[in-house]
């Protein structure tokens, strides 16, 4: 066991470094000071009554955490560090050192996928911290305002480690099938094209066309899962969003449906009508296991095949 | 099995790469046996198989067939990796101080950090890479990171130390220093070594055993002293007074089956019996008015005997 905890160590100390924590966090607030300075949405907001105000900010932090924060800022985390497990130790010559050493292969690549959970976890929860400061400064929010926020904070944690697992488990998968991190990357782009991009214009075409359930769509339409399971998330903890924040899910995400002729919203006095209704083309079993089953399937043949991997 | 005198030992050990048309056997069927507490020469012609034979016992390379074991361990095992130290032919270390490197090796293998550290240090010095302890091992020159690589082979003093090429990037001065090292280690803590080299006379220098492999499969194992006797025997060095003269009388000699003038001008001649030649030597001495300089058995270096028995192969 010593081994795995040296080699965990190691990778840890590797990973911790304020470098690489001010680049991430850098990234992760960089959308926040685009859409606050730069988008039509946010000039809205200051013609809002303060309640809804406070919703709308709170409506809007929690589209960029699941897109951004916790989706593919994260994402990108695990292809980064995840994808060179293997490949930049053998490209460095080191993987050829490390098995003569009296340490399992599964502990090493365990011992290396423990130190980026943490790394990973640790990054996601500052850039919360800060992005929820940024956030409440560039809109000068009040202490009721504030408070909106908290809730957030739980869940998206949690979603956080739902992420950070199954992007980390594909990551490391991938980089233990592939000898090269350019081979075990291009895979894992097309995944995060897959869960963030790729059903955004295709769901709702092919929804008004019919096609979507009746040709299984539905299955290959990993953004909507992965929305299910962050508004169950979300709903777990008695956070709702508000119907325009929900029509914003809808379109990415296709959890939400979108009524034909919009949403009814009085801006005046501060009153939306109605919720959205949810489309459950999945339940959240099913997204559950639709993510997490085929990455942790994926990483235990990774570590079989690494097992058996000749290292020069 | 059960013998613990056996340190490596090998049965039918037998790699393939590749599949189909691509498919290169690199060893094909291995059997050797290493004795614990001696220095094994593992040798042979390039592509012979030595290194895959390495990264095999070192648990690197997952054998296609056959067995292979480190004092009864499989190799590959956690246990069996404990026993060894390994030193690869092209090293190269993690971003990091040497001295941090060591400490790093050194604790994976189970050792305590500051344990690890007061190893690293004395080996270091032992190396002759003391004043290095904290420069990068990545930015290393070529020769100080074959002696970094068999420093790190050493940390957690092993049993059985494994070294491919472990002079390959050094100087003349640098390769007979660390072979000089490497053997007195090995003979005053009684560790079992493992090497390959290419550069014969060196290894010669320090081994008491030789594995010779050529194509996958192994040519010769013996003692570097029953290989001499094997190899020199009736076989002879003879330099007199006149040997252009002398010549002529040895041809006339039934026991002798080649006579000849080597490059240094001193007999070289074969018989069919080195103890009867001895006599009828003496006869001949007695009869004529040469003055005997030297007459000494023949002592046939590795480099020789190896590329004797390749070539005859």
């Amino acid at each position: 066991m010593s081994g795995i905890y040296v080699v965990f160590e190691k990778a840890l100390k590797d990973n911790l470094k304020i470098k690489y924590l001010a680049i991430y966090i850098a990234i992760a607030l960089l959308p926040f000071l685009m859409f606050a300075n730069l988008s039509e949405e946010a000039k809205l907001f200051s013609t809002l009554n303060v309640e809804l105000r406070a919703e709308y900010i709170a409506g809007f932090y929690t589209i960029f955490s699941f897109f951004w924060l916790a989706g593919i800022a994260l994402a990108v985390l695990a292809v980064f560090i995840c994808s060179g497990f293997v490949a930049d130790e053998l490209a460095n010559r080191t993987l050829l050192l490390m098995s003569s050493k009296p340490i399992k292969r599964t502990h090493f690549i365990l011992a290396k996928f423990a130190a980026f959970f943490i790394t990973a976890l640790l990054f996601a929860f500052l850039s919360f911290f800060f992005s929820i400061y940024l956030w409440a400064s560039l809109f000068n929010l009040d202490i009721f305002s504030f408070s909106k926020f908290l809730p957030f904070i739980l869940p998206l944690l949690f979603y956080s480690v739902f992420v950070i697992l199954v992007f980390g488990s594909l990551a490391t998968a991938l980089s233990t099938i592939f000898s090269t991190r350019m081979k075990a990357l291009l895979p894992l782009i097309a995944i995060i094209m897959l869960a963030f991009f790729a059903f955004i214009p295709i769901r709702s075409a092919a929804q008004s066309l019919g096609v979507y359930n009746k040709y299984y769509l539905d299955m290959l339409d990993l953004g909507y899962d992965l929305g299910n399971i962050y508004i169950n998330m979300l709903d777990s903890y008695g956070i709702k969003l508000i119907p325009p924040m929900q029509s914003v899910m809808g379109t990415f995400t296709g959890v939400y449906k979108i009524p034909r002729h919009g949403l009814r919203i009085d801006y005046d006095h501060g009153i939306i009508l109605r919720e959205l209704e949810k489309t459950r083309y999945h339940s959240l079993k099913h997204s559950m296991v639709k993510w997490l089953i085929a990455p942790a399937i994926l990483l235990l043949i990774g570590i079989f095949l690494f097992n058996r991997k000749d290292v020069h | 099995m059960g013998n613990e005198e056996i340190a490596i030992k090998t049965e039918g050990l037998r790699k393939v790469f590749g599949r189909f048309r691509k498919r290169i056997v690199a060893v094909k069927e291995l059997n050797m046996e290493i004795e614990r507490s001696t220095i094994h020469g593992f040798i042979g012609p390039n592509g012979a198989g030595k290194t895959t034979t390495i990264k095999m016992l070192v648990g690197a390379i997952r054998p296609t067939k056959g067995k292979a074991f480190i004092f009864d361990e499989p190799v590959g095992s956690v246990k069996a990796k404990r026993y060894i130290g390994y030193s690869p032919e092209h090293p190269n270390f993690y971003p990091m101080s040497a001295i941090d490197f060591l400490i790093y090796m050194g604790r994976i293998s189970g050792m305590k950090r500051e344990e690890a550290r007061k190893r690293a240090k004395e080996l270091m010095e032992w190396i002759g890479l003391e004043g290095f302890e904290n420069k990068n091992a990545q930015r290393f020159s070529a020769g100080m990171k074959q002696k970094l690589s068999i420093v790190q082979a050493l940390i957690h003093d092993p049993d059985i130390l494994i070294l491919d090429e472990p002079t390959a990037n050094l100087d003349p001065i640098g390769r007979f220093e660390v072979i000089g090292k490497i053997g007195e280690l090995a003979r005053k803590e009684r560790k079992t070594v493992f090497i390959s080299s290419h550069i014969l006379y060196e290894l010669e220098k320090i081994v008491d055993h030789v594995t010779i492999i050529k194509r996958g499969n192994v040519l010769l194992q013996s003692s570097i002293a029953s290989l001499r006797k094997r190899f020199s025997e009736n076989h002879f060095i003879i330099d007199t007074s006149s040997n252009k003269q002398f010549i002529k009388r040895l041809e006339g000699i039934g026991n002798v089956k080649k006579v000849w003038i080597n490059h240094e001008g001193k007999i070289e001649v074969n018989v069919s019996n080195g103890e009867r030649f001895k006599k009828e030597l003496i006869d001949l001495v007695k009869n004529s008015n040469i003055i005997m300089n030297e007459f000494s058995p023949y002592k046939m270096s590795l480099e020789n005997i190896f590329i004797k028995l390749v070539e005859s192969e």
